[in-house]
């Protein structure tokens, strides 16, 4: 990606009228993030475009969900934001803000000093952010003592302490234990105290409760959301139930097929969505009557080159020509920001 | 909305005292038996579902596993027909297969990555008693199109089909040998929300269409609902509540179905009247118990509760495994019973 | 899997099929026309060790078809370096000088024009005493694998199949054999009975079987019950089948890449036996034999009698580790 390429981005509407506490500045700002798979010089016409024009917007203290189906490219933006693309991705255009600091382009020791700094990762497979052959304590304290200025003794008490606020029985003996020993609930509730412990501004939970029952995914999204809003930090959480972004975040983001589709508080968006993707998917989650399921017919889009045209136009109940003319912009809608022609 | 299962004859399977051990041994050599099935009994007539839902580690899929005789069981009764199947040598079983297949929870796994999927639903049209080549062939086709798909896929590998296509192929497959029973393991939930209607949808149809028996396990509450005639929960092993459809999800009586019910909130507004709330996790150690196994989550657990728990019916085909769901309905937040 | 790949595209892809019944290929052709001609003169002229070349004849034919990679369209490096091996063992020795031949008249020859790797002590030239022992070091190491894979894969599959005491009795059977250091085992044996090339491929052959049981068993684990088998048994399939058609070919990768290693294991361990004098009989041509006759000549500076045999050893053990390599890297 070369720094030239982002002034040169006209934004459909630059006056953003939703933009969070105008004037303050969003902890997390992705402006027009476009990723490339392959190599753009020997197969352009096989490069797939996973991510095409992403606008993202987390103000201080704000809980924002990012919902979509699997290869809409949820999980791709975390990993542009934390700048861990795979390998052979790179961002072709646009940019990521954090705290008002650019990320793209940024040297990878910054990078590593953000990420358990002042971003934070929590994952679907909580065992995969702990390590095995440390205990729990231990290595919740090695983060505090490498973020702060805590001793040893100090860091282990700090990290019990943490560990007991998740909701952990018996913190201080349970702190010796290794992540094998802990069930599904209370490994996923380390790995945000692991999370937690370097006192992030924003966390990125990453589907953190897809793996778990719906008894326990209840009981892990009121913990991150009670821990988040006591820090003061901010909450992007990505998961593809548009339900629990319902119930969990004030502010939600709808994606398909590498586009963000809709983008507004959660209340106007999952109550009266202005595009027909999103009614499809609340419909999908939606009470069931009949015996019948809620089904969108078709296929979601490969991705091979730039989109053309809208990328949901194949399985739109309200698809007319103009959507085939060209990818509609997101623009401003009342109170948030839609992709769609007819909205 | 009919949620009543069509005119039946006999069941085309019935479960009595069903009883299921996993020995596993622990680096000293020392003997664990986990109960993961305990003494459960039920039957499926032609054309319905009888669907078990339950957290993961309820033994749900277990049940399912020991009545296809796909792991041996410890104890109990199947009836397939009105024929003992427990004690057949799987020698002489092999070909009653035919009666009763399996859909995988991931389709992907379902098939072997190393060859076609024509190759894998040759195999399936061999128990169906067709041994030419052409015959083989249009079976396949025939089967690929009555899923709503066209028959040149079959030349692909698995990795080359979308997921819900590949579940669609897992249940042609399955058909193929024309059984009367189907295992529905978990068949949506390693699909996207958008595909997973389109998979309920096409098992309804079929059911419709051939009159098959399901036997559904399943977490996904909204699928159970569109799909099943009754429902059993089961918790460590046990049904706690066995009952109709309407029955379980509009007048759920034990609190761990109500635990269920309330997180998956499914109803827009939600249930009136206090959620239910389920404490903790699922934990082996309480599979042991001779009285209730949910007490340490249950917030209307009392000292009473640790008694041996049967499971005593409320209404007629409505069954309930909590003595104060019965006894003092209105303490724990239900409607007296009339 | 390289070497089924190009069978494998030929019948999932129709179109691939049509252009190879249209006109063959010319580099299948020209595969196919120089096996044969190695067949026939691998087994038309007469020599010694038969059976060796008829192994490494099966084995070119085997794996010539996968020096081409049909979706890049190069020459797969070391797959094709690994045949040129092979063919060079088996129709070198016919254009070299006899490698027996003494004449102590040109004994310890410098390396020139005309004698490319010099003389030994007794004049024989090593340039052709190389070329002989690739039949033999390649033909012994490529046996003796070939049968530890045939013994030790199925014991494996089976262990799991059947567990219980079937599995811990074959474990702690294979788990003796591997504590045994296998140099010495091979002295026992050979002081025993003698040495020969049948008993040699034969001791190589059993300190491998454990190798492949214990591979094969930690492979398979997984798959005996993973969900495709599950399907395999819902579609009434008999327990051998089910082994032959599904588990077998998915543990198939891991072997392989086992199998190159070995042969160059085996190299070694041949090289190692004839080094302290229990390998082949005197003056038969054999790496390792002529690494030992040459390293006294070292020390008068006559480093060519022990080096080309020595890096004929580098050589081919590097080959093999290279293919092992690539093996476990492609799907």
């Amino acid at each position: 990606m070369s720094a030239a390429d982002v002034p040169e981005v006209s934004i459909p509407d630059a006056g953003d009228p939703v933009a969070p506490e105008s004037g303050a500045v969003p902890v997390l700002d992705v402006f027009d993030l476009t990723v490339g798979f392959g190599s753009a010089a020997k197969r352009a016409v096989r490069r797939s475009i996973p991510l095409q024009g992403i606008h993202l917007q987390v103000g201080a203290g704000e809980r924002m969900a990012l919902v979509g189906e699997s290869g809409s490219g949820k999980s791709l933006t975390a990993a542009a934001v934390l700048g861990l693309l795979p390998d052979g991705a790179e961002v072709i255009r646009g940019s990521i803000r954090l705290d008002g600091e650019e990320l793209i382009g940024a040297p990878e020791r910054r990078l590593r000093d953000l990420r358990g700094g002042r971003m934070a990762i929590m994952f679907q497979n909580p065992r995969a952010s702990l390590n095995p052959v440390l205990t729990v304590g231990g290595q919740i304290a090695e983060v505090i003592r490498v973020h702060g200025d805590a001793g040893r003794r100090e860091s282990w008490t700090q990290a019990v302490d943490l560990l007991s606020e998740m909701g952990i029985p018996d913190a201080a003996r349970r702190a010796k234990d290794y992540v094998h020993q802990y069930s599904g609930g209370m490994a996923q509730r380390a790995a945000l105290a692991m999370a937690l412990s370097c006192r992030p501004d924003l966390l990125i939970a990453d589907e953190p409760t897809t793996g778990l029952d719906a008894t326990l995914q209840q009981q892990v999204l009121e913990l991150v959301v009670e821990q988040v809003t006591s820090r003061d930090a901010s909450l992007l959480l990505i998961t593809h139930d548009i339900a629990v972004a319902r119930s969990h975040c004030e502010r939600t983001t709808v994606m398909y097929a590498g586009r963000v589709m809709e983008s507004g508080p959660t209340a106007s968006v999952t109550g009266s969505p202005k595009n027909p993707y999103t009614s499809a998917l609340l419909k999908a989650f939606g009470t069931v009557d009949q015996r019948r399921m809620y089904a969108i017919g078709g296929v979601v889009p490969t991705l091979i080159g730039e989109l053309g045209e809208c990328a949901f136009a194949d399985r739109c109940p309200l698809a007319a020509p103009e959507c085939r003319e060209g990818v509609p912009d997101l623009r401003s809608v009342g109170d948030r920001r839609v992709a769609c022609v007819k909205a | 909305m009919n949620a009543q299962p069509p005119a039946a004859t006999g069941p085309v399977v019935e479960v009595r005292e069903l009883v299921k051990d996993y020995v596993t041994r622990d680096a000293r050599l020392r003997q664990h038996t986990a109960r993961a099935v305990d003494g459960v009994s039920f039957e499926i007539h032609p054309g319905e579902t009888f669907a078990i839902v339950g957290e993961s580690g309820s033994g749900k899929t277990t049940v399912g596993r020991v009545l296809l005789k796909l792991t041996a069981a410890t104890d109990g009764t199947v009836l397939f027909g009105g024929k003992g199947i427990l004690d057949v040598p799987e020698r002489r079983f092999r070909l009653e297969r035919r009666h009763m297949q399996m859909v995988f929870q991931d389709p992907l796994a379902a098939f072997d990555p190393q060859t076609t999927i024509r190759s894998s639903l040759r195999e399936f049209t061999r128990l169906g008693g067709l041994e030419t080549r052409t015959e083989q062939n249009d079976a396949i086709a025939e089967a690929i199109r009555s899923v709503g798909l066209e028959p040149d896929i079959a030349g692909r590998r698995p990795s080359q089909v979308s997921g819900g296509q590949l579940q669609r192929l897992s249940i042609a497959r399955s058909l193929l040998p024309e059984p009367e029973l189907l295992f529905l393991d978990e068949p949506t939930s390693s699909l996207d929300v958008s595909i997973r209607g389109q998979i309920v949808n096409l098992l309804l149809d079929l059911q419709e269409r051939r009159h098959l028996a399901y036997l559904l396990v399943a977490h996904d509450l909204r699928v159970v609902y569109a799909m099943a005639h009754r429902v059993a929960v089961m918790y460590l092993g046990q049904f706690v509540e066995v009952g109709s459809r309407d029955q379980v999800y509009a007048d759920a009586r034990h609190p761990y179905t109500r635990g269920l019910l309330d997180a998956a909130e499914l109803d827009d507004p939600p249930r009136s009247g206090e959620p239910v709330r389920l404490v903790g996790e699922i934990s082996e150690e309480a599979a042991t118990k001779a009285g209730c196994r949910l007490t340490l989550r249950c917030p209307y657990a009392v000292e009473r509760c640790e008694e041996p728990q049967p499971l005593r019916e409320t209404t007629a085909g409505h069954l309930v495994r909590c003595w104060r769901a019965v006894e003092q309905p209105v303490e724990i937040g239900l409607r007296a019973n009339e | 899997m390289s070497v089924v790949s190009p069978r494998a595209s030929g019948s999932t892809a129709p179109p691939a099929r049509r252009r190879s019944i249209a006109g063959v290929r010319p580099v299948h052709l020209l595969v196919a026309v120089a096996t044969m001609v190695v067949l026939v003169v691998a087994l038309v002229w007469d020599g010694e060790w038969r059976v060796l070349r008829v192994v490494l004849t099966v084995l070119a034919i085997i794996v010539a078809p996968a020096v081409w990679d049909p979706q890049r369209r190069v020459i797969r490096p070391a797959t094709g370096v690994m045949v040129a091996l092979i063919l060079l063992a088996l129709i070198g020795p016919l254009f070299t000088r006899d490698p027996l031949m003494l004449n102590v008249g040109e004994s310890l020859a410098t390396p020139g024009s005309d004698i490319w790797f010099g003389t030994d002590q007794h004049g024989r030239d090593i340039f052709a005493r190389v070329i002989h022992g690739a039949r033999l070091d390649l033909g012994v190491g490529f046996s003796a694998a070939a049968l530890a894979v045939i013994v030790g894969m199925p014991l494996g599959a089976l262990a799991v199949l059947r567990g219980g005491l079937f599995d811990s009795v074959l474990l702690r059977i294979s788990e003796s054999f591997q504590a045994f250091p296998t140099l010495l085992l091979a002295l026992g044996i050979v002081a025993a009975v003698g040495p020969s090339i049948p008993i040699l491929i034969f001791i190589i052959a059993i300190v491998n079987v454990p190798v492949y049981l214990r591979l094969t068993r930690s492979a398979v684990a997984p798959i005996v019950n993973a969900d495709f088998v599950l399907a395999a048994r819902c579609a009434g399939q008999r327990e051998l089948t089910i082994l032959l058609r599904h588990i077998l070919p998915n543990v198939r990768q891991v072997v392989l890449a086992q199998f190159s290693v070995n042969v160059a294991w085996a190299i070694q361990i041949l090289a190692a036996l004839s080094f302290v004098g229990l390998g082949v009989p005197v003056p038969t041509p054999e790496w390792g034999a002529m690494v030992r006759g040459g390293y006294e000549q070292m020390v008068y500076g006559r480093w060519w009698v022990a080096l080309f045999p020595g890096l004929a050893i580098l050589f081919a053990v590097l080959t093999l580790n290279q293919l092992s390599d690539r093996v476990r890297h492609t799907t």
